[in-house]
């Protein structure tokens, strides 16, 4: 095809840029070209200026470029590089799976979510969603045996991690810029933080190790509006958790929402993983034969009620609101089948460049049946009781915003969530 | 889960075990990843120091190598050429895309790894930075030229052959000549203008 065209160009008139051909002597001009080119050179003293024209242009070219020559790499160079190259393949996973594990960290973070009003309705869900991914990257207990391999998590209380933004930068601006009642600002991710692409890339990684599957739909929203206390309760199946005290300010006409039951299942292809660990002497981690391990979350339905907020108010209007929601759901049930947990806890926490204050407060917490929730150092954390019945309260440190959770003895997880400072928060907790 | 796969490497890099995991996501269509790396890194390198200079070229240059492990071209393993062609064309992309920036450069300063590459320190203070601002005028001119004249004139000074600069910059071969003669006549224009420039700003 080539030949064809040079010989098709060497029928043409001789110009600028077959002379260059000539010039470089590319085997881009056949052999025929190239003589026909050398005969008219010598018949035509203008070509031949040409020539000359345009040579002493290249070696101008040349020497212009010449400041960016570089001998060419050696062998030991290219040794140096092939070894770089092995370790960015290397550290650079490593760095995409650290990363993955902040963002569902960051995703995870509950007063980061509630603080969206219109997500209220969805906090059960998003709860359940959660504890998966935390099963997933930060698989939890240390109940775990090597001869168990079925295990199941049912939390009866709360447990605060405290990440430092400092090490988790995707939590900066979330958290610090946050206005209650805000429209989620989807394109203004912190500096460093990946982007939807890298992100999109990352879970595309993953998903050859993990497949997530959930009766949360893309883009569908779990939780729906119902008109009374009654319907709530006809569907959640118990009293609606409605406060009596209301601060001052806040509307007092409730709305009442409902979650439906949701399950989310995680599936570990360990034939994907186990060439991996083998390769680094780590195949103890997942049991020698098996296909799969899988997770597998039942969040029971939840009911809502919320005053104050207008859940469809968008803008300035949803910024300015003030209320209060307190959210009730059963305590959830995961599942897990063919992991060995305590090894995955392990490893987790050897990797490198993981905060080990936050690897500390993992390992010591009573994973099997504590529901962990992180939060940042930008908020306070207290302990308490409401009713009796152990709680912890989140809040803002400029009291913008504060949510208290606590179990109740028929293992009911309460949320109470509002535009108000933490002791507010309990008094209304209190009330319900 | 990928993750794993890094971490428990990260003590055994260079051995066999290394070597066949990075062959591995290249698997079946092309050919091995080694073989690519040492038929191709030094005109990689070649490109990306013409472009940007040696001090970021290294590292633009594994960048292309790691795209191509990750995103390989969709080619038969025979098609060595289209192989090349892919390779420079994502060092190029790349290096222009460093020099707008200039993101990667400051990174680059900023890493202690620097130091293993002995053959990029400057020997001498003086006539480095000298070729440093050399460096620099050429960037500048070569980024604000249009995209195919620089990729040319670029690819040729890297001395690819005409072949190469065609199916890089995917034009025909025929017309490689003529868009150099064209790019170097723009490139020669504009290095004087902005030269002239510059001497007269400094008197």
């Amino acid at each position: 095809m080539m030949d064809e065209q040079m010989n098709e160009r060497a029928m043409q008139p001789i110009d600028d840029g077959m002379l260059r051909a000539y010039l470089d002597g590319d085997p881009v001009l056949s052999d025929g070209a190239r003589g026909r080119i050398a005969a008219a050179l010598v018949e035509q003293p203008a070509l031949a200026e040409r020539l000359t024209v345009l040579r002493a242009d290249a070696t101008a070219v040349d020497a212009i470029f010449a400041p960016l020559t570089m001998p060419e790499p050696d062998a030991a160079h290219r040794e140096r590089a092939y070894r770089r190259i092995q370790t960015r393949l290397t550290t650079e996973r490593h760095a995409s799976f650290v990363t993955t594990i902040k963002e569902k960290f960051a995703d995870m973070t509950t007063i980061n979510r509630i603080a969206r009003v219109r997500r209220f309705a969805f906090a059960g869900s998003l709860g359940a969603l959660a504890v998966v991914l935390l099963l997933a990257f930060a698989p939890v207990t240390d109940a775990f045996t090597s001869v168990l391999n079925t295990f199941r998590y049912q939390p009866t209380q709360f447990a605060v991690i405290t990440l430092n933004t400092s090490q988790f930068p995707q939590l900066q601006g979330n958290m610090a810029k946050e206005t209650p009642g805000a429209k989620p600002a989807t394109g203004s991710k912190p500096a460093g933080s990946p982007t939807a692409q890298d992100q999109q890339k990352l879970m595309q990684e993953l998903s050859k190790y993990v497949s997530f599957t959930s009766s949360i739909g893309q883009g569908q929203l779990p939780g729906r509006p119902v008109k009374s206390a009654a319907e709530a309760k006809a569907a959640v199946g118990r009293d609606v958790t409605a406060p009596k005290y209301l601060p001052p300010g806040v509307a007092n006409t409730p709305q009442f929402f409902v979650s439906d039951h949701q399950t989310a299942d995680a599936t570990l292809h360990l034939n994907e993983i186990r060439p991996a660990l083998t390769q680094v002497g780590m195949a103890s981690l997942i049991p020698a034969t098996g296909d799969t391990a899988t997770v597998h979350v039942d969040a029971p339905a939840a009911s809502i009620v919320s005053y104050g907020f207008n859940p469809t108010a968008q803008g300035g209007t949803a910024k300015n609101q003030q209320g209060i929601a307190v959210i009730a759901m059963g305590s959830p049930t995961i599942d897990v089948n063919g992991l060995d947990v305590q090894g995955i806890v392990n490893t987790i926490s050897a990797l490198p460049n993981m905060p080990p204050e936050f690897v500390a407060q993992l390992k010591s917490a009573d994973l099997q049946h504590t529901l962990i929730i992180p939060v940042t150092d930008q908020q306070t954390v207290k302990n308490g009781t409401i009713n009796g019945a152990r709680s912890t309260t989140i809040s803002q440190k400029d009291g913008s915003m504060s949510v208290v959770l606590w179990i109740t003895s028929d293992n009911v997880l309460h949320i109470a969530v509002g535009t108000f400072d933490g002791p507010t928060m309990e008094k209304v907790a209190a009330s319900a | 889960m990928g993750g794993i796969v890094a971490v428990a490497g990260e003590g055994k890099r260079g051995d066999v075990q290394q070597v066949a995991m990075i062959e591995r996501p290249v698997a079946g269509q092309l050919p091995p990843f080694d073989t690519v790396f040492q038929r191709y890194y030094h005109r990689v390198f070649a490109i990306l120091t013409r472009i940007v200079g040696p001090d970021e070229a290294d590292d633009l240059a594994q960048e292309t190598f790691l795209r191509f492990h990750d995103r390989p071209p969709l080619r038969r393993t025979d098609d060595e050429d289209a192989i090349g062609a892919w390779l420079y064309r994502v060092a190029t992309n790349l290096g222009f895309n460093a020099i707008r920036t200039r993101k990667r450069r400051t990174a680059r300063e900023e890493r202690v790894t620097r130091a293993e590459l002995p053959l990029q320190r400057p020997l001498d203070p003086e006539s480095e930075a000298v070729r440093r601002e050399e460096r620099a005028l050429v960037q500048s001119v070569l980024v604000e030229m249009p995209d195919r004249a620089r990729a040319v004139l670029t690819l040729r000074q890297a001395g690819c052959s005409y072949a190469e600069i065609a199916a890089a910059v995917g034009i025909a071969p025929g017309s490689v000549g003529t868009t150099l003669v064209r790019a170097e006549a723009l490139f020669r224009q504009r290095y004087e203008a902005v030269r002239s420039q510059k001497a007269g700003a400094g008197t």
